[in-house]
């Protein structure tokens, strides 16, 4: 599989202040999320990948090419930023259709497009002769992701792109970026929402202090018997008498018993020979369970793992 | 244990002009943490406005903590705490300053407002930014501060607003911490209003959907997840193939998400079926998760539903 | 050794009444003002105004003390203000019932009103601690939801606004009176001059809380903490711009201006008229200099527009309400 973005020992500088600190990765195509706290330096790497940026040290490289003035290839680039920055006077098509004309768009099919993008986004029509001052949140988002579409982009950057959208617009996005993904269009999301990160990225890469701390897909992450927990949560009608078996059995590490009713939190001394009897015991157990959730595993615990 | 309802209202419509924002609201909501839903303009922040005053009422009545909203305005607010979702301290204030101030607001004497501001500033992690002007706090210090001037006056009710919003992973975790520990260890109802569904699903034990002006779903968590128990996410390091090809001979429904897990419906009240089948497979579950996105099911449900009726 | 439970503890002492919540408010906008060095500078300098009025006082009182050394500087001056100085010395002597009285509510007349721009301008620096600011950051929102209404609020604000009047103008006023008349050889002075503090503390009230309203209708006028200052001089420019062309053309227009309505109701609650008339009968030569005084000059202190100037203020007022009516809420 060729590599949609690559950084070799990239470095941005503020001054003294540090953006990118050395970092070196590849980025497949499919879906890929990007998280870290809050000046971990994502707002740094999204802008030299737009090409707004110029590395200070070492490279960074988009389809093969350098992103830094290089209109051709940013004409294959589209960005949704974040904040709420649109120009307030005007009307959501005018507003595409002077972007469509900037990215090489012809003037005889920009409207067409522009209309056909604010549909795809699922911007009711009814809202289209209001300006983009009177928006709401939710409204200015879907213009935005609109503005990235616009001209087809093989590779799509958004920046928090469902702030301030319910859920169902939510799930709306996540559909349309998914079809978009089905579709060969790669899409580098930025976002702090851990757990919709998780349900819609095969990738993630997980930033902080402007260095690359975790990066890889999620199955690769899962597969490794090393990442196997030894930290289980079971739900259960009797944590008690699961407790007392599964110490019987003799595989257990530890067990606590929190304040919450119906479960039981373990602890085991082998990972690997643990999960071979795992599901045996259990039925053997006789006790009725209702979920099994391992504590290191979600991509929460990888990342509070990570960033401490 | 009998408690009285924190929040009562009957017949509760809200006008725009033409547009109903509020039609008919009948609810009674006991004391716990309840999280208030709603797609984006369909009621939901209207009927919050409403009971804190913020909009007046077009006609019905609204009880919070016993009261009539419109009447005796002043003295349920200083039960009720508010962390709007929008920035609002006062600018050129230092954080104490700021909260003590608040606290003053709400009905407490100087001595214990100063007192109970640097308590609940220390109950929401901030140590010396609390002497620094709140203009120059970042998203996170501003949403502490936020929740610190909501519970200073030590509320019966506190109403949040995405308190969230703008906070990385682990900030979120710590205010979703603290906000899960008002009720649980404190006994202060907590309306939690927000579109992040499973921070909802995370703090809340009761839920509110309010859609097209109505109360479409007014429920416990456990009640709504009980009713999709027929799903569940599994996560396996290995031998996806042989337990989708094992579901489909017995009929139940398995998708592949994105991120690797098996989506499968087994139709049981508890996972000793399907754990049964992953046993004689041979195949270990790293994680078995009950009824997953139960509370995106319900919500997309009940807008289809109240759709088709409208 | 037992830990101290340092997690959240519940509250339930007694909470404090309306008018402390209120006071909380006003003080807490006082505080904001105060920050501003300028506004602190402003009001040193008014201070500093009444200090010289009641050197003025002072040595109007030193005139009837024979040794005093303004007695003596009295020989060097200028004939004709020597002969007005000896006259206004027997005045007071001979009747200072009427006298001290009458002199000092015509000193009091135009310290009031010609101290009353540097209030104006301090008001003006202030306004954005009043509504402004709270509406650019949304804190209105959390007012709303605390035990306060809005009228609560505004009356917070409107004492603000009064607190900053009183600190730059009713206080130095009173401060010139007290010192004036303390230091005054005979204490029947505060006597005599009780009518000047009257006439002083009614206008003062009255003006006080005109311009107090007027401020607060301005300063919700615009979420801009520039804007909202700049509206307020700007009026005020152009109410002192349009009184000698309004004067020709379109003599209401001159009601524009509030400095113009108060000057009137100054003119009106001091009776600068019938003292200055009174100043001549006791003071012969002063009738002399009174000839200088052109015919429009003596007319507009005899006739105050009274009710041209309510009127007019009336007007404002009900503008300003209707503007923090609408700006006001919480959105």
């Amino acid at each position: 599989m060729n590599t949609l973005i690559e950084a070799q020992e990239l470095s941005r500088w503020y001054g003294i202040v540090m953006g990118l600190n050395n970092v070196s990765f590849q980025i497949e195509p499919g879906l890929t999320g990007l998280v870290g706290p809050n000046g971990a330096g994502k707002s740094t790497l999204i802008q030299i990948i737009t090409g707004q940026l110029k590395p200070s040290s070492g490279s960074l490289t988009v389809f093969g090419q350098e992103p830094w003035n290089n209109p051709s290839l940013l004409r294959r680039i589209g960005y949704c930023p974040e904040g709420e920055a649109v120009a307030k006077e005007l009307r959501p098509l005018e507003w595409l259709e002077a972007l469509g004309l900037l990215s090489g768009l012809r003037p005889d099919e920009v409207k067409g497009r522009a209309e056909a993008i604010l549909d795809k986004v699922k911007l009711p029509r009814e809202h289209w002769g209001k300006r983009l001052g009177q928006y709401s949140k939710g409204m200015k988002q879907r213009v935005k992701l609109g503005q990235g579409l616009l001209h087809d982009p093989d590779l799509l950057v958004l920046d928090e792109p469902m702030n301030g959208l319910d859920p169902m617009g939510r799930q709306e996005v996540a559909q349309t970026l998914k079809d978009l993904a089905a579709h060969g269009v790669s899409i580098l999301i930025s976002s702090h929402i851990l757990a919709e990160l998780e349900a819609l990225c095969n990738n993630i890469l997980v930033l902080n202090w402007g260095r690359i701390l975790a990066s890889g897909s999620q199955r690769e992450i899962r597969s490794d018997i090393k990442n196997w927990s030894e930290e289980l949560e079971i739900e259960c009608d009797a944590p008690e008498k699961l407790a007392r078996y599964l110490f019987d059995a003799g595989v257990l590490a530890g067990f606590d018993l929190p304040p919450e009713k119906e479960l039981l939190r373990i602890r085991v001394k082998d990972a690997a020979s643990f999960y071979e009897q795992w599901t045996g015991l259990l039925l053997r157990s006789g006790i009725m369970v209702h979920a099994i959730r391992s504590r290191s595993r979600s991509l929460q615990n990888i990342y509070d793992k990570v960033t401490t | 244990m009998a408690s009285a309802p924190v929040i009562q209202t009957e017949g509760l419509c809200k006008l725009f002009g033409q547009q109903r924002a509020l039609d008919n609201v009948t609810l009674k909501v006991f004391p716990g943490s309840i999280g208030l839903l709603g797609p984006n303009g369909a009621g939901k922040s209207t009927f919050m406005k409403c009971l804190l005053q913020l909009q007046p009422i077009t006609s019905g009545s609204a009880k919070l903590l016993g009261r009539e909203v419109g009447r005796e305005g002043r003295e349920i607010r200083k039960r009720v705490g508010y962390a709007p979702e929008q920035n609002c301290h006062i600018p050129g204030m230092v954080g104490c300053e700021y909260v003590t101030y608040c606290a003053q607001l709400s009905g407490l004497p100087f001595q214990a407002a100063r007192q109970r501001a640097h308590e609940m500033l220390d109950f929401v992690g901030m140590s010396q930014e609390r002497y620094r002007k709140v203009d120059s706090y970042s998203t996170g210090m501003k949403q502490r501060l936020k929740l610190a001037q909501a519970i200073v006056h030590d509320p019966e009710i506190v109403f949040l607003d995405e308190p969230t919003n703008g906070l990385d992973p682990k900030g979120q975790a710590q205010i979703l911490e603290l906000v899960q520990g008002l009720w649980r260890n404190y006994g202060i109802t907590v309306i939690l209003s927000s579109h992040l569904l499973h921070d909802v699903e995370r703090v809340c034990e009761q839920i509110v959907i309010i859609a097209r002006g109505r109360v479409l779903v007014h429920d416990t968590l456990e009640n709504l997840k009980a009713r999709k128990r027929g799903a569940a996410e599994v996560v396996l390091a290995r031998g996806h193939r042989e337990l989708q090809a094992a579901c489909r001979e017995k009929n139940w429904a398995c998708d592949t998400l994105p991120n690797g897990h098996l989506r499968i419906e087994h139709r049981a009240d508890t996972l000793n079926p399907l754990l049964t089948l992953m046993d004689e497979l041979h195949l270990p579950p790293l994680e078995v998760i009950p009824s997953p996105n139960a509370l995106e099911e319900t919500f997309v449900q009940a807008l289809e539903i109240s759709h088709a009726a409208a | 050794m037992p830990l101290h439970d340092a997690h959240y503890q519940h509250w339930d002492g007694v909470h404090t009444g309306i008018w402390t919540r209120r006071w909380v408010i006003a003080h807490n906008g006082l505080v904001a003002c105060l920050r501003n060095k300028a506004l602190r500078s402003l009001m040193m300098s008014c201070w500093f105004g009444g200090l010289m009025m009641a050197g003025a006082l002072f040595c109007i009182g030193q005139l009837l003390v024979p040794e005093s050394s303004v007695a003596l500087w009295v020989p060097k001056m200028n004939p004709n203000v020597q002969a007005f100085v000896r006259m206004l010395t027997s005045w007071l002597q001979d009747h200072p019932e009427i006298s001290v009285g009458t002199t000092q509510n015509v000193l009091f007349y135009y310290y009031c009103v010609y101290s009353l721009p540097l209030s104006i301008f301090a008001l003006g620096m202030a306004l954005p601690t009043l509504v402004t600011r709270d509406l650019a950051s949304n804190a209105i929102v959390i007012y709303s939801s605390k035990a306060v209404t809005r009228g609560d609020y505004l009356l917070g604000k409107f004492c603000t606004a009064f607190g900053v009047m009183a600190m730059t103008w009713l206080g130095p006023v009173f401060f010139g009176w007290f010192m004036g008349n303390l230091l005054a050889p005979d204490w029947k002075f505060f006597w005599h001059a009780r009518i000047a503090l009257v006439h002083a503390l009614v206008f003062g009230l009255c003006s006080m809380v005109i311009l107090c309203s007027l401020a607060l209708g301005v300063s919700a006028i615009s979420r801009r903490e520039k804007s909202t200052p700049a509206i307020w001089f700007i009026w005020w420019a152009l109410g002192l711009a349009i009184q000698p062309i309004a004067l020709h053309t379109k003599p209401w227009l001159r009601h524009v201006g509030f400095g113009y309505d108060l000057r009137q109701i100054g003119l009106a609650v001091f009776n600068l008229g019938r003292d200055l008339k009174t100043a001549q009968d006791g003071i012969p030569i002063f009738g002399q200099f009174l000839q200088g005084i052109s015919a429009e000059t003596r007319s507009a202190i005899n006739d105050p527009t009274i009710f041209g100037a309510l009127g007019g203020l009336a007007i404002m007022l009900i503008v300003m309400a209707l503007i923090i009516r609408k700006r006001v809420v919480p959105e």
